[in-house]
């Protein structure tokens, strides 16, 4: 729709349709009037034939007592001419007014009156004869007939008359049909042009009906919508108080929860080392205080027994140390991951003097994570790579950042394992070798795991059995 | 060095613990005496009860029924007869929580006990030999 348009070319429309009903009218009226003139036209015409008629009947009865008051005299024969003579100038005046427009028959009314006037005098002389006795037959007969020739020439000036105005009656006819023909012409088309119009008005209107429910039904539309809206912006509100609710109440249950692990924790460290102690504290008395008793063989149970204590308390270092990695705080800062890493290769050289070790650590690594617990993992990694190439007479441990991998790597050339088991291999307490090739608890890689997981990092791991394994991690 | 038999008071509520550290003890050849106070209560009687012991140093758990260590390190350290004694921590709890109150209240040492009793044995000879011989004791008041 063009709005700008339609809204000059509505009220040009609107005039120009006013415009032609008005002329329609006009036409319509004009026609009517023509009508109404042709009507008067013909009315006037009967009226002069009538009157030129009468005149004419007027002027036969004039003479017609004539002949026998010549041949009589009696006066009464005399009397139509009289009246005749009497009605004559009021019926020319009439005449003379009726065909006052037209001077070729005003002219003939001029004629007719002179010839009128002829035959009276004609008559009045006759009658002037008659008077004191009769004429014989031929005198009167004689007399009569000068009366018979004015008669005849009255009569073709009447024929004259009624001749010309049957012409101009023609004429008007013949015009009034004209006009008739055109008016209805022009009222044809003004009407056809007023329909169009009215047409045209009439779709106009519809489609603006049309527009104006549309609107409605979109406004409508439009309410309801933004009802909706404000509900739903409402019940969004309502939710958010409860949704805020419902996370108060569950981070008071989860600090609870952590309460509870930490005492847990504590009474761990505490109670089960406790017997422990005891355990390791009395064989060993028992061995050195009973020496002769015990034997070799006891000796070597007791051995036994000490170094499975040993084991359950590395356990329970081991479990704590993953517990607590789970709830503490991460505190993301720049580590200097070569100087950690050369840190935690020295305290392995320390713990471990008899064997050849060689640590190729990267320079300039550094890294964004909590610097505890990436000491823990790195411990238990390098611990691992160390443990794992035990049986190795070289054991060389690489540690850098792989480009390709987009991680940090750290590679060893020792025992390896089996791809087969590379999912478990993360799991708590999963061994994939046996306390007799290796002693472990199985929670050095789940410990290092939980930690880059809390970094929300992946750890994975690369191995050929017998030729190293590569572990391979990231911290974001 | 002052001569003579020097006290001290192990604070231990497990007889196995008990009987294991006076064992290392012995072994150590450290000449002294030892009292032992099972719980936190009677730690405190004998330290300020009518017997009123003045150890020479005091072994002291953190684990103990009825008055915890810490409450007792605390009284040792709040009372003018008994502040400067010497009080090392003997204790299974590698708790950080425990290592910063401890010191907060003024532990002259804190030892973790290890699982391993030759270790454990080294660490009290050490313990003995620092504390007892090596270290001035604070005059008896």
């Amino acid at each position: 729709m063009k709005p700008r348009g339609y809204s000059i070319l509505f009220p040009i429309l609107l005039v120009g349709a006013l415009l032609v009903v008005c002329l329609n009218t006009w036409f319509a009226l004009r026609s009517v009037d023509v009508l109404l003139a042709s009507e008067d036209w013909v009315q006037h015409t009967w009226q002069v034939l009538t009157e030129v008629e009468q005149i004419m009947s007027l002027a036969k009865d004039a003479g017609a007592g004539n002949l026998h008051y010549l041949l009589t005299g009696d006066e009464a024969f005399a009397e139509p001419y009289r009246s005749a003579r009497q009605l004559m100038p009021r019926g020319l005046d009439d005449l003379q007014r009726l065909t006052a427009d037209n001077p070729k028959q005003l002219a003939n009314v001029g004629e007719l009156r002179a010839a009128m006037q002829d035959r009276f005098l004609q008559i009045e002389s006759t009658i002037m004869l008659g008077r004191g006795g009769g004429l014989k037959p031929h005198e009167a007969m004689l007399a009569n007939e000068g009366g018979k020739l004015q008669l005849d020439r009255l009569r073709a000036i009447g024929d004259a008359m009624e001749h010309e105005e049957h012409r101009l009656l023609a004429i008007r006819l013949g015009q009034t049909r004209r006009s008739t023909r055109s008016a209805r012409e022009t009222i044809g088309l003004a009407s056809l042009l007023d329909l169009c119009l009215i047409v045209f008005m009439a779709r106009y209107i519809v489609r603006e009906r049309e527009l104006r429910l549309v609107t409605e039904q979109v406004a409508a539309n439009l309410a309801a919508s933004r009802a909706e809206v404000e509900a739903n912006a409402l019940e969004v509100q309502a939710l958010n108080k409860t949704l805020e609710e419902r996370v108060r109440l569950r981070t008071a249950e989860l600090e609870t929860t952590n309460r509870e692990l930490e005492a847990f924790s504590y009474s761990v460290s505490h109670d089960l080392r406790a017997p422990l102690r005891t355990i390791d504290g009395f064989s060993l008395a028992l061995e050195e205080d009973y020496a002769a008793a015990v034997g070799v063989t006891g000796k070597d149970y007791i051995k036994r027994v000490r170094s499975g204590v040993q084991r359950m308390g590395e356990l329970i270092d081991a479990l704590l140390q993953l517990s607590r990695i789970t709830r503490a705080a991460i505190q993301r800062e720049h580590v200097d991951m070569s100087a950690m890493a050369h840190t935690v290769a020295d305290d392995l050289l320390e713990q471990n003097p008899g064997r050849e070790i060689e640590f190729k650590i990267e320079h300039g690594l550094e890294a964004e994570a909590d610097p505890a617990l990436l000491r823990v993992a790195l411990e238990n990694l390098f611990g691992n790579a160390v443990k794992f190439s035990s049986k190795v007479p070289k054991a060389v441990i690489e540690f850098g950042w792989d480009k390709e991998q987009n991680a940090w790597f750290l590679r060893d050339n020792g025992a390896g394992f089996d791809m087969y088991y590379a999912e478990k291999l993360f799991n708590a307490f999963n061994r994939l070798h046996g306390d007799k090739d290796f002693k472990g608890s199985g929670i050095g890689l789940a410990t290092v795991a939980r930690v880059i997981r809390r970094h929300h990092g992946t750890i994975w791991a690369d191995s050929v059995v017998d030729h190293g394994a590569t572990f391979l991690f990231t911290l974001r | 060095m002052a001569e003579g038999r020097r006290l001290i008071l192990l604070v231990e509520d497990d007889p196995d613990h008990e009987l294991l550290t006076i064992r290392a003890l012995q072994k150590s050849n450290i000449a002294n005496d030892v009292r032992v106070a099972r719980d936190g209560e009677e730690a405190l009687n004998l330290l300020f009860g009518e017997e009123a012991l003045s150890p020479q140093l005091i072994l002291l758990d953190l684990k103990l029924p009825k008055v915890d260590g810490l409450e007792v390190l605390r009284r040792i350290r709040e009372s003018d007869k008994t502040r400067m004694l010497p009080v090392v921590v003997l204790t299974s709890s590698d708790e950080e929580r425990d290592l910063i109150r401890s010191y907060q209240i003024g532990v002259n040492s804190y030892i973790r006990k290890p699982v391993n009793f030759s270790e454990f044995a080294e660490a009290t000879r050490q313990l003995g030999m620092y504390w007892l011989v090596l270290n001035e004791c604070p005059p008896k008041s």
